[in-house]
């Protein structure tokens, strides 16, 4: 148990001192480039010798990027746009977005606007109609584009073996992160939610294979624990991203137990798999058209629903608790569905908004004790 | 017996023209429905070429929201979304009125009735928010989800993957409607509609720029009636006869120097955004009451879908505004407003719409410093009657005429 804890620490360090991770990559004269969210096919990076380095906002307030966006959106475009316009990203040399939605679409446009070479962005484009060949191809000459934008940031040739052998990394990497949540969620007494967070959150700052030898030495010693949900609520979390210290507190204090999650900047960032062989860019929008289930992505009969209720049954949670991310369209239309949908299955459900700039969770942390109260 | 003489009927003018035409999609759509025909709701900035072609009847739930939201019915379906449907006050306010219609299945007050769709025809070139709310229809109403994705283009130029894209996701449509309706695809049907469409568009943006005069023979507020047309009957013969008509009567105010704005024109301003349609008469009083008109908008060029080919057809569906890039999206105002011969800048900060909120205030200041003109902006909303204040309105108004008059005098 000793030991875990101390793993715990270790990742704790890295997940609250991004910074220091970014400096200390920069010191060893690594190139880094910023990942925002989602779906990234990060893999280029780290082929590349460079290291991708995860930029999803950071809690606290926006004031330089309100030049750029009304006060109706997403904190995580607001908080990241401010991290870079105060030079906390300062040393990356470029910044993956994606434009999946609304507010990445714009926040994109914005992006350059306000820090034009200083931090060049890479533009990642995906086919929404994944689907159909046309899609697929699309997505392919879009990776093609982004390969080269990487190659410029990076100052690198990216070869496709490297690439290769970096997807199979990932594919290791996102295998342990499945089985860590299943552990973490199995092994609440030991992993708290904040500590089950900052193990994820880790892994947006480290290179996959720093992050991945010591996931798996965590999963190992959880592995030979017997089970410690007794007397925990179980739940599984469903929205973009749980990671406000706040919000964890809160569940942490109440005995929550994550038992899976169906969030974007965790379980469904490493559902993907990624064909190993062959040509290494067509692999990687393979992976992308893979992708289901989520509502950030095109999904016209709703399949998200059914796996949301299905991972709810199959993972033994109790309820399910809706993060929901204040201003994200994706998620605030499929919020009534996804509660209708759980309800008729018998599930208990509840709805708690959450935004990396709010500065008060008491309501919150109200509906959670009530909640908790209803699982009983 | 003396022979009857039959009176010619008297022409209506464009404007009624127009409407008629507009109320006319509706009620086809309705008898279409009632025959057992398989009827469709439909993106704004979908291509209805295909619709059109396969002799669908499509109703635009934009088009929709905005006419119940003029016509005063949009907050009851707006609190029943929120409500009943449990949807966040932060969505679109379209988006919200349609998915109420959806599960209502009428208006409060009979504002805009349509028939339910049996399929609907998704297009995400105008907002990514698209595919969220259609994919929400399809699963309330268990009925097929069709999409052409226009993914958002950081560039300036439309690329060929782009087209490809486009042109292999049109093909899956029009298989997927075909599949569906049990109707049958006929190039040359194809061609005709495209070669209508064409002409529509032209005389829609030809209509469009008769406010470049000046004086403007037409009030700026106008064209938000007249774009309903635009978005939802781009390719039918009446369409183009109704905007002819308009253009007709444009070019003889200003031979007779005559205009629709009835009061003199003392400022020319863009208005950029949705219109505030629950607060047309309240947007539009303190611009005329200071003889400020407006004569630059963006909705002329993002109607006027005008192309040569198929590969341009792909190329114009992906060049509408919020599919634009930020460079490009400034350049088309800028021409719009050097165009339209502007002293001002009034911004439409629109809480429905995030996309193009979200580049706004870089697009006004931009504007603002390239071509020396004032820009200000107000907080509002397509159609949430909550998000608008008319004190901040006329406030921001009020200073924008200041510093337009205090420009003139060279101050």
């Amino acid at each position: 148990m000793a030991e875990i804890k101390e793993m715990l620490a270790g990742f704790a360090e890295v997940a609250n001192n991004p910074k220091a991770q970014l400096d200390k990559y920069l010191a060893e004269g690594k190139r880094v480039i910023g990942v925002g969210p989602y779906h990234v096919p990060e893999e280029l990076v780290h082929a590349a010798g460079a290291v991708p380095f995860g930029v999803w906002g950071a809690v606290g307030s926006s004031d330089n990027a309100k030049k750029y966006f009304p006060p109706f959106y997403c904190s995580i475009c607001q908080m990241t746009l401010e991290l870079g316009m105060t030079g906390k990203l300062d040393g990356l040399s470029g910044m993956m977005i994606t434009g999946l939605c609304d507010t990445l679409r714009a926040f994109s446009q914005n992006w350059v606007a306000a820090m034009g070479p200083k931090i060049p962005m890479i533009y990642v484009t995906n086919a929404q109609n994944r689907f159909i060949d046309a899609g697929r191809q699309y997505t392919i000459d879009s990776y093609k584009e982004v390969k080269r934008g990487v190659e410029e940031c990076a100052n690198a040739i990216i070869e496709n073996d490297d690439v290769l052998a970096s997807i199979k990394l990932y594919n290791e990497w996102r295998a342990a992160m499945r089985e860590f949540v299943k552990l973490a969620g199995t092994h609440p007494a030991e992993v708290s939610v904040a500590d089950r967070v900052a193990v994820i959150n880790a892994g947006y700052y480290e290179l996959k294979e720093e992050h991945l030898a010591q996931v798996k030495a965590l999963n190992a010693e959880l592995a030979k624990l017997p089970e410690s949900t007794a007397g925990f609520n179980k739940v599984v979390l469903s929205g973009v991203y749980e990671d406000i210290p706040a919000i964890t507190e809160i569940l942490d204090a109440n005995k929550y137990a994550v038992v899976a999650d169906d969030l974007a900047k965790e379980s469904r960032a490493f559902s993907r798999e990624v064909p190993e062989e062959g040509c290494a860019i067509e692999a990687l929008a393979d992976g992308w058209c893979s992708l289901k289930d989520d509502p950030e992505l095109f999904d016209p009969k709703k399949a998200h629903l059914d796996a949301l209720v299905a991972k709810a049954k199959e993972s033994g949670a109790q309820g399910v608790v809706i993060l929901l991310a204040k201003f994200c369209d994706p998620e605030e239309f499929e919020a009534p569905l996804a509660t209708k949908a759980l309800r008729e299955a018998g599930i208990p459900v509840v709805t708690i908004e959450i935004d990396q700039s709010t500065e008060s969770y008491e309501q919150a942390r109200t509906q959670l004790e009530t909640f908790k109260e209803l699982l009983a | 017996m003396a022979e009857e003489v039959k009176e010619a009927p008297e022409k209506l003018p464009a404007k009624k023209v127009l409407a008629n035409i507009a109320d006319r999609v509706y009620e086809d759509a309705i008898e279409a429905k009632a025959r057992g025909e398989k009827v469709g709701w439909i993106s704004s900035n979908f291509p209805q070429e295909i619709p059109e072609t396969l002799g669908l009847h499509c109703v635009y739930p934009e088009s929709q929201a905005a006419a119940i939201s003029a016509k005063g019915g949009s907050l009851p379906m707006l609190e029943h979304a929120e409500g009943d449907l449990g949807f966040s006050n932060d969505l679109c306010a379209y988006a919200r009125i349609s998915m109420a219609y959806a599960d209502l299945g009428k208006c409060p007050n009979g504002e805009r009735e349509m028939p339910l769709p049996d399929f609907v025809l998704c297009c995400n070139n105008i907002c990514n928010c698209m595919m969220n709310w259609y994919e929400n229809i399809g699963k309330m109403l268990n009925i097929p989800v069709i999409m052409i994705d226009v993914p958002f283009n950081d560039k300036y130029d439309v690329d060929a993957k782009r087209v490809a894209y486009m042109k292999g996701q049109f093909d899956n449509a029009i298989h997927q409607l075909e599949e569906i309706t049990g109707k049958k695809w006929d190039e040359k049907r194809f061609a005709e509609v495209c070669e209508i469409s064409n002409k529509v568009g032209e005389a829609w943006l030809e209509a469009t720029q008769y406010m470049q005069y000046e004086p403007s023979p037409l009030n700026g507020f106008e064209l938000f009636n007249h774009m309903a047309v635009a978005t939802m009957a781009r390719g039918k013969q009446e369409s183009l006869d109704g905007f002819l008509q308009l253009i007709d009567e444009y070019k003889q105010f200003v031979k007779e120097h005559k205009s629709t704005f009835k009061v003199e024109e003392k400022n020319r301003v863009m208005f950029e955004g949705i219109a505030c349609w629950p607060f047309l008469r309240a947007t539009l009083h303190p611009l005329k009451h200071s003889g400020t008109n407006v004569t630059a908008c963006v909705y002329g060029p993002s109607f006027a879908f005008t192309y040569g080919n198929t590969d341009e057809l792909m190329r114009a569906y992906a060049s509408v505004p919020n599919a634009i890039n930020l460079e490009r999206a400034v350049e088309l105002r800028e021409e719009l407003c050097k165009a339209g011969k502007v002293n001002g800048g009034l911004v439409h900060n629109n809480r429905s719409c995030k996309m193009w909120s979200g580049i706004a205030p870089e697009m006004a200041r931009r504007i603002s410093n390239d071509l020396h003109i004032p820009v200000v902006t107000f907080d509002g909303d397509q159609s949430d009657p909550r998000n608008f204040s008319e004190e901040q309105y006329n406030t921001r108004v009020e200073g924008l005429l200041e510093i337009m008059e205090n420009n003139k005098k060279g101050e």
